[in-house]
């Protein structure tokens, strides 16, 4: 089920990015017997594509798993790990067991296909190495092949760039998003974690895998379903058994335990070591995630087992949580998927800022609004994906204030109103950017302030004229329209008010439609302030 | 004001000398067990490194296992106190295999895996000095894949460049059937312990290497001439240890006394120790003391 293909691929947008074809290099590590392949027994690679390189095979050699490498010692056990490669590469290899152990000493023969892949290649999977696997199944490799030929072809893989959500809000669903949010921390960090499970850990992994940049993941290692050993250098350990010998051995060291099985045993639970190896029995981070459940038997006091990484909820850390809070599996992925390049804690600062104020329109008021649209108005981002989700983020500000402006309670139109002209003075750009918004107030304020309104109006015309020309043509030619439409019932006064203000029109409609209302409109205030002069006493 | 910060010292390593937090169960560096140097501290002598070495499938975990249960058991006149629980696993692991009439589980490559003793060993009648002895069981793979890749596993060239004596086991078995594969597996360690040692090209390695032909119960002739053997079958090995290393000696040994097999399908037939019959065990080991 794990290894089913995700139902829809990331990027839509890029529909033939998805049917090219990946190369792959690959090479097999496993022991063999010698009837099978002369030239040496025990655990090697026994056989390899040509484009695997020697410093590769020697990366691939420490950190594959060899006799008893899997947690689950059973025929049907199955395992991961993907690690970068000193040359650039990422590796992704996925081991099983391959039947008993051909010199007859116990235990099943590991069986590992580890694939090589260039960082450009690894981004058409998502960044995601379980989409590799995926991939491999798809295309019949996953099985083991126990005669194979000592020079393999390379794999020409059909990338596979989606994400399995179902699988990962299981992992969400199960009680522990604070334990995740920990090990997320902590893997923000760059530091080695053990995290025990009930099974081989790969939707665990895939869940916080997920929730890190990509350009974090691609040189973050994982082995999920091997026993713990140093030389495979994980910074994520997914293990489901050998405990007690793993808590022995990384007794004295900083390695972070979170325990997350369903029913964790009575053993005595290890010193949890934090930062410069000092103490950091730090309770989950839940001030982050919202409720939480935990797990049957582990009761409602913090979990000394989860060492948290940051004692401050840190920016990334907080947007993890809301996405998961939310469901937004995919949407998390696809953003992730996209921080390719920088993944410095400020850069995830920033990110994770950006995005969560995004968040906040949903629930934002007028002023709200308007005050997270004028923080990012002057912002251009430090990179691509900066620049498109600040982008996006003023686009929903925008479409908020709009349906604010659409719906304000008359009384407030005049302070609203008030705090959008000011933002949209800002600069030509913002005044093109909250045009729409402006326009709502416009026309409901027509109404209800004509004076303001055609004030309004002249210094939108005075700060937007050189970048939306077109724009405003249609915004002054609409006002006179509204306010042709609205002053029959306007008092002399406002009248006098109005015919003054809009004599303050610097800039005046263009198109013959436009100028014709705006004639019309001022020989209708001046016929109806003629009118009022002749009906006035004596 | 100022503040005084206490650090507590961190412990180096005895194989590769990497710092280490004082209460570390194995080195973060070379997963070497840090009770070794714990021991050897308070034992207030230096330790010495015999390694154990060969290929994969040579049989290095029941030699080492079958040597230190018969030390414990005091053959050959030894008195064999093993240090710490650690230290009696590996034996215990192969004599009950062996009683159940199976070989014990092939050693894993990763070194965190390892089993290793530490042993303080003295002749009982003779009087002389005790010895504090660290064998470790390597796994082969690992060995092979340092070879072909030196400084991949930091464990086996500290290990090596640290030992004062090896027992190098090749299959004497397989040699005799005329396979090349011990041979050059042989070549290619002596030739990586001679970079190791690193001595010049007119002087020769002084470390005792006692070279076992080990299974030699398949291949008896082998225990009437050890050299005799290795020269004929394992030419190159000879060849090199005459070049390049100045204190060599051969022996032969086997530890089951008769085999069975069991066919689980004609491609999958597998070997089953009836009974241990240890023979031509010790001596190599006690050369190599003598050389010391």
């Amino acid at each position: 089920m794990l290894l089913q293909d995700p139902p829809q691929a990331l990027c839509p947008s890029e529909p033939n990015r998805a049917c090219a074809r990946v190369h792959c290099e690959q090479a097999i590590f496993t022991s063999l017997p010698s009837s099978v392949r002369g030239g040496g027994t025990g655990y090697r690679i026994v056989a390899a594509s040509r484009g695997i390189r020697a410093d590769q095979r020697r990366d691939i050699t420490a950190r594959s798993p060899s006799h008893g490498g899997l947690c689950d010692t059973s025929p049907a056990a199955l395992a991961m790990a993907c690690y970068p490669l000193s040359g650039g590469q990422y590796c992704v290899a996925y081991s099983t067991s391959a039947g008993a152990e051909h010199t007859g000493r116990g235990g099943q023969t590991v069986y590992t296909r580890a694939i090589v892949v260039s960082r450009a290649d690894f981004r058409r999977f998502g960044c995601n190495p379980l989409n590799m696997v995926r991939a491999l199944e798809r295309a019949g490799h996953a099985a083991p092949d126990l005669a194979p030929a000592p020079m393999l072809e390379p794999l020409e893989l059909t990338p596979v760039s989606g994400v399995r959500s179902d699988v990962v809000a299981a992992v969400l669903g199960s009680g522990a998003r604070a334990a995740l949010l920990s090990v997320v921390a902590t893997l923000l960090d760059e530091r080695p974690l053990i995290v025990v499970v009930d099974d081989a850990g790969l939707a665990l992994a895939e869940t916080v895998y997920l929730a890190l940049p990509a350009a974090l993941r691609m040189r973050t290692a994982l082995a999920c379903g091997l026993r713990y050993s140093s030389a495979r250098g994980a910074h994520l350990n997914c293990i489901s058994g050998d405990v007690a010998r793993t808590r022995e051995m990384l007794r004295g060291h900083p390695i972070a335990w979170v325990d997350l099985r369903q029913r964790p045993d009575s053993e005595p639970r290890p010193p949890v070591q934090g930062r410069d190896g000092q103490s950091a029995l730090i309770s989950p981070p839940t001030s982050v995630g919202g409720s939480e459940h935990r797990p049957p038997g582990r009761g409602d006091v913090p979990d000394p087992n989860v060492c948290s990484a940051s004692p401050v909820p840190d920016g990334w850390l907080k947007l993890v949580a809301d996405q998961w809070s939310r469901g937004q599996i995919v949407e998390l992925a696809s953003l992730t998927e996209r921080l390719a390049e920088d993944a410095s804690p400020a850069a995830r600062t920033r990110i994770s800022r950006i995005v969560l104020d995004t968040e906040r329109f949903s629930s934002a008021d007028a002023s709200e609004a308007l005050k997270i649209v004028r923080d990012y108005l002057d912002l251009a981002g430090d990179n691509d994906t900066e620049f498109e989700l600040i982008e996006k983020l003023l686009i929903a500000g925008q479409q908020r204030l709009s349906a604010q402006m659409a719906s304000a309670e008359p009384d407030r139109i005049r302070a609203i109103g008030a705090g959008l002209m000011e933002v949209a003075q800002q600069s030509p750009e913002a005044t093109a950017l909250l045009l729409p918004a402006c326009r709502k107030l416009l026309g409901r304020a027509a109404a209800l302030e004509p004076a303001l309104t055609a004030r309004w109006a002249a210094l939108l015309m005075q700060q937007a004229r050189p970048v939306t020309a077109a724009c405003l043509e249609e915004l002054l030619s609409e006002m006179a329209e509204r306010l042709f439409e609205s002053m029959g019932a306007l008092s002399e006064a406002q009248l006098v008010a109005l015919r003054e203000a809009l004599t303050e029109w610097q800039v005046l409609p263009d198109s013959p439609t436009g100028a014709a209302r705006l004639n019309r409109l001022m020989g209708a205030i001046g016929a109806r302030l003629a009118g009022f002069s002749q009906e006035a006493p004596a | 004001m100022s503040t005084v910060t206490e650090e507590t010292p961190a412990v180096g390593c005895l194989i590769c000398e990497a710092p280490n937090p004082p209460d570390a169960a194995i080195c973060a560096n070379c997963s070497a067990p840090m009770a070794l140097i714990h021991d050897s501290v308070a034992q207030a002598r230096e330790p010495r490194i015999i390694s154990i070495i060969g290929d994969s499938n040579v049989g290095k975990t029941v030699y080492l296992g079958m040597l230190l249960d018969m030390l414990a058991r005091r053959v050959g006149d030894f008195e064999a106190i093993p240090k710490g629980a650690y230290s009696v696993h590996l034996q215990q692991n192969v004599v009950g295999h062996l009683a159940a009439r199976m070989f014990p589980p092939k050693t894993p490559m990763e070194a965190d895996q390892w089993y290793w003793a530490y042993y303080q060993i003295a002749y009982r009648s003779k009087g002389k000095a005790w010895f504090d002895l660290i064998m470790p069981d390597m796994a082969g793979e690992a060995l092979a894949a340092e070879i072909d890749a030196p400084r991949s596993h930091g464990v086996i060239r500290s290990l090596l460049h640290k030992c004062e004596g090896a027992i190098l086991l090749v299959d004497a078995a397989v040699a005799a059937q005329g396979s090349a594969g011990p041979d050059f597996f042989a070549l290619k360690l002596l030739s990586y312990m001679d970079n190791v040692f690193a001595v010049k090209r007119d002087e020769r390695v002084k470390m005792p290497v006692a070279v076992v032909l080990c299974k030699a119960d398949c291949c008896p002739v082998a225990f009437d001439d050890p050299r005799i053997f290795a020269e004929t079958n394992l030419n190159r090995l000879w060849n090199i240890c005459d070049s390049r290393f100045a204190n060599v000696e051969f022996f032969a040994a086997s530890s089951v006394g008769s085999l069975g097999y069991v066919a689980h399908n004609p491609q999958h037939i597998v070997s089953v120790p009836l009974h241990a019959a240890p023979r031509g065990i010790v001596e190599p080991f006690e050369w190599i003391l003598e050389q010391l």
